[in-house]
């Protein structure tokens, strides 16, 4: 692969696609676990309930890995 | 198997004569749930008159095993009589209560003791003897503590009949009675602090022999209080096992005693509802009629629609682990499909496809083989996860990974697909899952649709799922040119299917449609979490390599790095392999057909 200023971007593209999804990913399940965390304390069996509901933005993650990936291979077709 | 056991509705009326045998049969077949009665027009039912006194003696029973410290011991067999269990724990609870008294006398003299051991240690500087300071008729006595030096011309400037004596900080100031406002004043402005001599009262000789005597009184104190100490602890093991006991006949006396609590009653009569297994019906009408000379009315049926059937989940043993994510989650409602046998078969499979390397499969294997029989109350969990080790190791083989390496020895490990080089092909094999993991969903959801709301509406509420995918993907083949067909046919499915989703579901029906290809992508995790873990493997392993390469005393440290990697990277895998997996059944599977909120089974007069 020529470092050259495209495959920089292209790079730069493929990590924004990851570390924006981590984030907005973070942002949602920070505030659905903690009040998960709370429901739980009053109520134990709410676990299951809490589990699926906390990690239902998580899949935005996985996009974006996938979003990267086909970036990368972007580069390799050039 | 993936119905819960079948039950059946049994309505039982009793005289309010018979109701004593009805309850004590129900206790001991231990196998009826009793649906407790709610007021209406009958009356709820009331506790035998023994509750309150068994009610009562239970308390005082844990309240002494609490206090005796009582040890776990084997269970006796009682006197089944409650007056003279009664008189035994009020003969227990006097024999405590005495000793409990005896100590708190003993503390009470102890903390005098130490009082006049402290006074004692105060004045000892003084050097004088005890009943010298006080029990005078002309004089008035000063003792206590100086901040600064009191200088004897002003005591004197007061008054000439006065002696003074300061020791270190102590002072004793022996007067005529007469000035002692003034002295008191003087006292004051030098920080004085008087000593409170009471505790010498009565007291004569010199402070050290009386020190002497006060600290062989204090170790006697504290040794008498040792002893009845031990004696209560003596009581606790010599009593535990009838204390125990007790315990377990009591609580099991007031659950029969309170039993009509959860009946129905009206003038002369009780009123009976409960389910109980299919199986057991037979044994329990024979024991019922034989307990009260065929002297009751009992009524057999099946359960209606509207019945709130109790659940007793029923799987094959391989499959019974997996009932712990139900428990984690919500018991399956009577008439719906018990997941725990499709999870037995995908979870396994999922776990595998995340950690698969049949060397971490081996040391999760190992890991939770031990840990199974180190904590077996976790075993179902433990046993889960043995069984997705096994799924790591079949994987492991499948990708030709051994921690992370590809090859070994420099040959390379036959495999099927290679996740580090054919990232492709393990997204379609992801994806692939994800297809049928959704559909086996959407059908099982039809199954429960069917049973519940008939044909009709169980195909346009779920078939219509299939019918979706199917037009997207005709739509999608077409229109690439994949396939040589004309689109119109697959955009006619998809239409047929929105209205089918329409009819089944309504509008939110209609929301959901982007959800379901969300949700077939979301199997992707299955590659990317699998890959990340073996990246991270395979840096580890390059990592150890070029530690190793260093030769000497490198290599200990490559060894380290290598060990210390993996464990990481297992602990994280077994983490997210187990997460992740979890989550497909809970979110993208259940949410297809498993709705939940069953109640648990529980027997009448079962143990546990």
């Amino acid at each position: 692969m020529a470092a050259d200023i495209g495959t920089g971007l292209i790079a730069i593209g493929a990590g924004l696609a990851i570390s924006a999804t981590a984030i907005a990913a973070a942002i949602a399940e920070k505030a659905i676990g903690s009040a998960t965390v709370g429901a739980m304390a009053e109520k134990e069996e709410l676990f299951g309930k809490g589990l699926i509901l906390t990690v239902i933005p998580e899949t935005i993650v996985i996009f974006g890995l996938v979003i990267a990936y086909l970036i990368i291979q972007m580069a390799t077709v050039q | 198997m993936l119905k819960a056991k079948r039950m059946q509705k049994l309505t039982l009326v009793c005289s309010q004569a018979r109701l004593a045998d009805v309850v004590r049969t129900l206790h001991s077949l231990g196998a009826v749930h009793i649906r407790k009665h709610k007021k209406d027009e009958l009356d709820i039912g009331e506790p035998f008159p023994e509750a309150e006194q068994t009610s009562s003696l239970l308390n005082r029973t844990e309240s002494l095993i609490a206090q005796l410290a009582a040890p776990r011991k084997d269970y006796q067999k009682l006197r089944r009589n409650l007056a003279e269990d009664e008189a035994e724990v009020a003969r227990i609870e006097q024999a405590h209560q005495d000793k409990q008294q005896k100590i708190s006398l003993l503390e009470a003299e102890r903390a005098e003791i130490r009082k006049l051991r402290d006074v004692l240690e105060r004045i000892a500087p003084l050097g004088l003897h005890v009943e010298q300071l006080s029990g005078y008729g002309s004089l008035a006595v000063f003792v206590g503590t100086l901040k600064k030096e009191l200088a004897s011309q002003k005591v004197h400037a007061i008054t000439k009949d006065s002696a003074l004596m300061q020791k270190e900080n102590i002072l004793a100031l022996f007067m005529r009675k007469g000035k002692e406002e003034q002295i008191a004043k003087l006292l004051q402005s030098h920080g004085f602090q008087q000593i409170d001599l009471s505790a010498l009262a009565g007291k004569k000789g010199s402070p050290s022999e009386l020190q002497r005597s006060a600290a062989q009184q204090l170790e006697d104190v504290e040794k008498r209080m040792a002893l009845a100490r031990k004696y209560i602890t003596f009581m606790g093991e010599k009593h535990a096992k009838f204390l125990l006991s007790l315990r377990e006949h009591l609580a099991e006396a007031l659950e029969k005693a309170e039993a009509p609590l959860q009946f129905a009653k009206s003038d002369f009569a009780y009123l009976v509802t409960g389910f109980a297994p299919k199986e057991k019906i037979s044994l329990i009408r024979e024991q019922l009629e034989k307990a009260t000379r065929n002297s009751i009315h009992l009524m057999i049926s099946e359960p209606g629609k509207h019945d709130n059937v109790p659940i007793e989940l029923d799987n094959p043993r391989g499959a019974k682990p997996f009932e712990f994510f139900l428990d984690l989650y919500a018991l399956p409602r009577y008439q719906e499909i018990d997941p725990s046998l499709f999870m037995a078969l995908t979870f396994p499979l999922f776990f595998g496809i995340i950690l698969g390397d049949f060397g971490y499969g081996a040391v999760c294997l190992l890991l939770f083989l031990w840990l199974r029989s180190r904590f077996p109350k976790a075993k179902a969990l433990m046993n889960i996860f043995i069984y997705s080790s096994l799924g790591s190791i079949v994987f492991g083989f499948a990708f030709g990974e051994f921690f992370g390496y590809e090859e070994l020895f420099g040959y390379a490990i036959p495999r099927l697909l290679s996740r580090v080089n054919q990232i492709d092909l393990l997204m379609g094999f992801a994806v692939a899952v994800g297809v049928v993991h959704v559909n086996w969903g959407v059908l099982a959801g039809f199954a429960n649709e069917l049973r519940s709301h008939g044909f009709v509406h169980a195909a346009n509420a779920k078939l219509s799922w299939i019918v979706l995918e199917a037009g997207v993907a005709l739509l999608a083949l077409s229109l690439t040119g994949i396939l040589s067909l004309h689109w119109g046919l697959g955009a006619a499915l998809l239409a047929l299917a929105v209205i089918m989703l329409y009819k089944g579901e309504g509008i939110p029906g209609l929301v959901e449609i982007p959800g379901i290809f969300s949700n077939i992508l979301s199997y992707l995790r299955l590659m990317a979490v699998g890959m990340a873990s073996v990246m991270l493997a395979v840096v580890v392993n390059q990592f150890a390599g070029e530690f190793a390469a260093g030769g000497g005393a490198m290599i200990a440290a490559g060894v380290l790095v290598f060990v210390i990697g993996h464990t990481i990277n297992i602990a994280l895998g077994i983490l997210g392999g187990g997460l992740h997996s979890l989550r497909l059944e809970y979110v993208e599977f259940f949410t297809k057909f498993y709705k939940g909120g069953g109640e648990r089974f529980k027997p009448f007069g079962a143990k546990g």
